[in-house]
């Protein structure tokens, strides 16, 4: 099953035909400097003769899982974060997330939504996704906590957390990405206003990676420790079947995965402090191109009983490798992080961080062991505070017609 | 007046860099170690222990690895490291108890208190002892396996050693000063005397 691949059955929509040739480019994964220069030139060149909706490069919306997970991370990103009105029951929820569908089936497809103010904004999608979640209120407020996805739950309280209400909980999420800033600004807007109608929200993070063309493509992205960050990711199509997408019970959760967001401080002035040889020491990994400590290459496998010259372990106990690392399949999972940055705090601090989404069929067997064992011992802990935290279940996608969670709303 | 102003200003830039070579990077301040017995020390006491004391304090709850090997490359079997008040001092037992003759190295890894991990390396050599000699076992290095408990107490002292090395850094810079203001002295003192000829 490649992931989210397009095919003309799936791409002949009233939304997403127009695009259909620039999808099936995109969607194999084959977006690279060249796959940008198709937009400029459109764009620059042969505006006049070419439909609005053309112009930018898009991402299916319809599908088995919903896109926004397996999708190479955008170079823009925006969570938010909602609770459901009181007294909301499945029926104001079935028509929130049909509306809110339907404006991500268009937005997303370079087409404005119904109704949209500014729908010249709509036509240049650069690959926006818009992907849905349901947090464990969600399911509480509408009674159907009998279909909780297996393995969905709340966090436990780690030692490490100074979590704060601000960027914490929710019941819905609506993530958001774009290589467009504005693309990204426009959706955002779009589908707040279908939100909040039904919800309340509670909070928005936003944040980025790298321009589109400024690394090769398919590069393992770098946080603002300047780590690689996400070389053990699932790549292929078995991988991904292995460690995001969940099958079988409840069987309306089918094709679905489940997020875990994690607002991330990090405390620069601190980390600079520390020489590159602490630096590499901390994480088990090099600077310059996230091989192991005891390898040359980025993918080159982590080699934990080698002794430097002195007996000592090469990637230490308490390197962020050493502990995060398993050899249990089942503890593996999908990172895409976005990094963020608020600017600079009262005291001149720099106020960033990294808003850590990652994706797994079960939290409970897959993220939380990993978790506990990174709170319990691991050096980066000295420069990293989790600030925010929530879980959210990831529906499987829809087709045409149909809308995200319907499974668990009918 | 030029050449006076940039005689002075040289002499104080001087004056910086002596402050910054005596007090050392800031980077490679955790790796300056003290031990008993000393690097390159010859022992005629019984040695039943290692001793260091660090710039700094450890953080003792990224687990030191410290480990002591003779000279045939047989490892020592160590103790789980305690710390003093100050927790810049850590003491690892020798398990087996006083050290036969022979030439030991001794090499550690720790965190300090600001997350700055360190290592470092001694070599020293046992005279004198009626200790049995070592059985040939193959030992791994011991990892002291509980962090304290008394966070408490442990943080009000790493504050407190901290305050000792800032007070010391205030009198290397002091000291700095008043060399600079020597310098000075004599730079225009040369430089008077040059123009009175």
């Amino acid at each position: 099953m490649p992931p989210r691949n397009s095919s003309p059955a799936e791409s002949d929509t009233s939304v997403s035909r127009r695009n259909f040739l620039l999808t099936a480019g995109v969607a194999t994964g084959a977006l690279a400097v060249g796959a940008v220069g198709v937009g400029t030139s459109v764009a620059n060149g042969t505006a006049q003769s070419v439909p609005q909706a053309s112009v930018g490069l898009t991402v299916p919306f319809y599908g088995k899982h919903q896109a926004g997970v397996d999708t190479p991370a955008q170079s823009q990103g925006t969570f938010l974060g909602w609770t459901l009105k009181p007294g909301s029951d499945r029926e104001a929820a079935r028509r929130l997330m049909s509306l809110l569908t339907d404006d991500a089936a268009r937005l997303t497809q370079g087409a404005p939504a119904l109704p949209d103010n500014d729908p010249y904004l709509a036509g240049h999608p650069d690959r926006l996704t818009v992907t849905f979640g349901f947090g464990p209120g969600f399911f509480r407020t509408l009674g159907l906590q009998d279909k909780m996805p297996a393995g969905f739950t709340e966090l436990p309280a780690f030692s490490i957390d100074k979590l704060t209400p601000q960027y914490s909980g929710g019941d819905l999420v609506i993530q958001v990405g774009s290589d467009d800033p504005l693309t990204l600004s426009h959706a955002v807007r779009q589908l707040t206003r279908t939100a909040r109608s039904f919800c309340s929200k509670v909070w928005s993070q936003s944040g980025f990676t790298r321009d589109q063309g400024t690394a090769p493509a398919g590069s393992t992205g770098r946080n603002l420790f300047g780590q690689i960050d996400g070389t053990i990711n699932p790549r292929t199509t078995s991988e991904l079947a292995a460690q995001v997408w969940a099958t079988g019970q409840p069987s309306w959760f089918d094709g679905g995965t489940c997020m875990v967001l994690r607002r991330i401080e990090m405390a620069l002035d601190p980390w600079d402090k520390l020489d590159d040889g602490g630096k590499e020491l901390s994480i088990g990994r090099r600077l310059d191109n996230g091989a192991p400590l005891t390898g040359t290459h980025e993918f080159d496998t982590p080699d934990l009983n080698a002794k430097d010259e002195k007996g000592l372990h090469v990637i230490p106990t308490f390197a962020h490798l050493r502990r995060a690392k398993t050899g249990n399949d089942h503890e593996k999972f999908l990172r895409r992080p976005f990094n963020y940055d608020e600017g600079i705090h009262p005291d001149g601090s720099s106020n960033v961080g990294l808003l850590f989404a990652a994706y797994m069929a079960n939290i409970e067997t897959q993220y939380i062991p990993v978790q506990q064992r990174l709170a319990d011992l691991d050096l980066l802990n000295t420069w990293t505070t989790p600030i925010g935290s929530a879980v959210f279940a990831i529906p499987p996608g829809c087709q045409p017609g149909g809308y995200i969670g319907e499974g668990l709303l009918a | 007046m030029i050449r006076t102003i940039s005689l002075t200003l040289s002499a104080l830039i001087a004056a910086l860099l002596m402050t910054f070579a005596v007090v050392g990077p800031a980077s490679a301040h955790s790796d300056t170690f003290q031990s008993t017995p000393a690097d390159d020390a010859t022992v005629s006491t019984p040695v039943t222990e290692l001793q260091f004391t660090f710039v700094e304090a450890v953080e003792p709850s990224f687990a030191p690895e410290v480990l002591l090997t003779t000279d045939a490359g047989v490892a020592v079997p160590l103790g789980a490291p305690t710390f003093d008040a100050s927790g810049a001092t850590m003491t690892v037992p020798i398990t087996g108890g006083a050290l036969p003759n022979g030439s030991y190295t001794a090499a550690f890894r720790i965190v300090s208190a600001d997350g700055h991990p360190a290592s470092g390396e001694l070599v020293f050599t046992v005279e004198g002892s009626d200790a049995d000699p070592l059985a040939v076992e193959p030992v791994e290095e011991v990892v002291s396996p509980e962090p304290l408990t008394d966070d408490m107490l442990r943080t009000a002292d790493i504050q407190e050693s901290q305050g000792q090395l800032q007070l010391g850094l205030g009198l290397a810079a002091a000291a700095a000063v008043v060399v600079a203001g020597v310098l000075v002295i004599v730079a225009v003192r040369r430089r008077r005397n040059s123009d009175s000829k």
